[in-house]
């Protein structure tokens, strides 16, 4: 998949992730790749991104695999946020299948 | 790679960053080898899955670069480059390593007599300048296409796309992003009128040159390392000591004379390459269609492989190694051989020993048809199957699948 059309949507797909729990890096960039290929180091800078904006908060759970785990939830703007950019999403691929169909 | 020196380069790359990013990043990292690991990953899969280190420098906002790392000086410095046309340069000889690419220039490289580097360009063409920066010690120096050229027609680039062809015409951001995939795409061919001198002082220990359709010439330098690499431009080498000689050519043909050095390795794929007057610890030769000639080269192990080229050699070595598919294979071999071995799948073979006291000479072929002559001039017939004259400690070997072999044994 082209990675200009990934990169832009990984923001997105990053925090409706989160609107469906809590979770740690780790467990997004599997549950990501699972959809599509992605080189997993890009998350963190896109979830530390969203912790400067106050997209997420982030807390430590001890875990039995090493260091504690960072866990990312979302905070009520980070949710409007993701709202705000699903919605430009769904547009955005209107417009491009009607150009590709119509 | 292994994680740590992952983890290494990891640092490395946000060091230029600030404290409180850096140790957030690394800590994620180490989070996430550990988690891979617990769900019973090597670490080799997981490095694979985190991806370039690259790619998630790219992520990280500019604000909280506190210093320029060597690879932003690198951009800038290639930005920032002067007008293409005539240039000197000279620099203090003390680098590692001296790093040329000529691109489409053809490239010089000869001994300075000051102790310094110098760096000669001239060229008619706009659309490429000379650049130069210095990275760890080692200097970076060549011909670049010029991203402030005018040229309309160079703007546009064309490219595909989901099987479609889409032409583009860049502004100049565009062009940036897109030139190091497209470069080939709108360059054009040298034009032989673009020409780099380089004359290197004698404490450079490596030197490396590349081009893509430029010629290389390199005469009387004595690097510890010298690797010259081309396209389909030709290769001259001439008196050069060193310890470790590397030439590399796609459609280029190679030619080096008066070469003294530990090893010699040599590729080419559809160029020639002829080697005069050589001394060297081992010699390799790699080629597909071009032919390779050796003449008057000495040293102690030479492998020789081709697919459709022929091999001439003659010279001195303890031991020989030579495999062609369909190509001729002509050996000359004299005093000190202790081994030869010679095999090709339909190419002929013509092997002549002289001035070895005793040798043992085993021919085998399939279809061909094989004739060992004595040094007392008996001469034995072979026909499918092989056959061996003699004992001595010189041991012979040529195997062929169809062609015809012929080893001759000279007083």
């Amino acid at each position: 998949m082209n990675t200009q059309f990934k990169k832009g949507a990984l923001e997105l797909c990053v925090l409706s992730q989160l609107t469906r729990g809590d979770k740690y890096g780790y467990e997004l960039t599997e549950r990501i790749s699972v959809e599509m290929s992605i080189a997993g180091g890009t998350l963190y800078p896109i979830l530390r991104k969203l912790k400067e904006d106050d997209c997420v908060t982030t807390y430590l759970v001890e875990s039995e695999s090493g260091p504690a785990r960072k866990y990312y939830r979302l905070t009520d703007a980070g949710r409007q946020y993701q709202r705000k950019l699903q919605q430009e999403w769904e547009e955005f691929i209107k417009a491009v299948n009607e150009l590709l169909w119509n | 790679m292994t994680k740590s020196e992952y983890m290494e380069a990891l640092q490395n790359k946000l060091e230029c960053f600030n404290r409180e990013l850096q140790q957030e990043i690394m800590e994620d990292y180490e989070q996430h080898f550990a988690e891979g690991i617990a769900a019973g990953k090597t670490e080799e899969e997981i490095m694979a899955e985190l991806g370039s280190i690259e790619d998630m420098i790219r992520e990280l906002p500019e604000e909280d670069i506190i210093r320029e790392d060597a690879d932003a000086q690198k951009e800038r410095a290639e930005n920032s480059m002067p007008e293409a046309g005539r240039q000197s340069n000279a620099y203090s000889g003390e680098y590692k390593a001296v790093v040329i690419d000529g691109e489409i220039a053809d490239v010089s490289l000869e001994h300075s007599d000051d102790g310094q580097i110098h760096a000669d360009y001239s060229s008619g063409d706009p659309d490429y300048c000379y650049y130069q920066y210095e990275e760890n010690g080692i200097l970076y120096l060549g011909v670049k296409r010029d991203q402030n050229s005018t040229r309309a027609a160079k703007r546009a680039v064309k490219f595909m796309l989901f099987g479609k062809t889409v032409k583009v015409d860049l502004d100049g951001s565009f062009e940036k992003s897109f030139e190091k995939t497209f470069r080939n795409v709108w360059n054009g061919g040298g034009d032989g009128d673009t020409k780099l001198q380089v004359r290197i002082s004698a404490r450079i220990p490596r030197v490396e040159v590349k081009t893509r359709n430029g010629d290389v010439e390199v005469q009387d330098v004595n690097p510890e390392e010298l690797s010259v690499r081309t396209t389909s431009g030709d290769i001259a080498i001439r008196h050069v000591t060193v310890d470790r000689l590397d030439l590399n050519s796609t459609s280029g043909d190679i030619t080096a004379e008066q070469i003294y050095s530990g090893s010699m390795d040599v590729h080419v794929s559809s160029g020639d390459m002829s080697l005069d007057n050589a001394e060297t610890g081992s010699l390799s030769f790699q080629g597909a269609s071009g032919d390779i000639s050796g003449t008057r080269v000495r040293g102690n192990v030479v492998n020789v492989r081709t697919g459709s080229g022929d091999v001439e050699l003659n010279g001195a070595f303890e031991s020989y190694h030579i495999g062609t598919g369909s190509g001729d294979v002509d050996v000359r071999i004299k005093a000190g051989a202790k081994e030869v071995r010679v095999s090709t799948g339909s190419g002929d073979v013509e092997v002549d020993v002289t001035e070895v006291e005793s040798t043992e000479v085993t021919v085998g072929t399939g279809s061909g048809e094989a004739v060992i002559y004595g040094s007392d001039g008996a001469r034995y017939h072979v026909t499918k199957g092989s056959n061996t004259v003699g004992s001595g400690e010189c041991k012979v070997l040529v195997t062929t699948g169809s062609g015809d072999a012929e080893v001759r044994r000279r007083g």
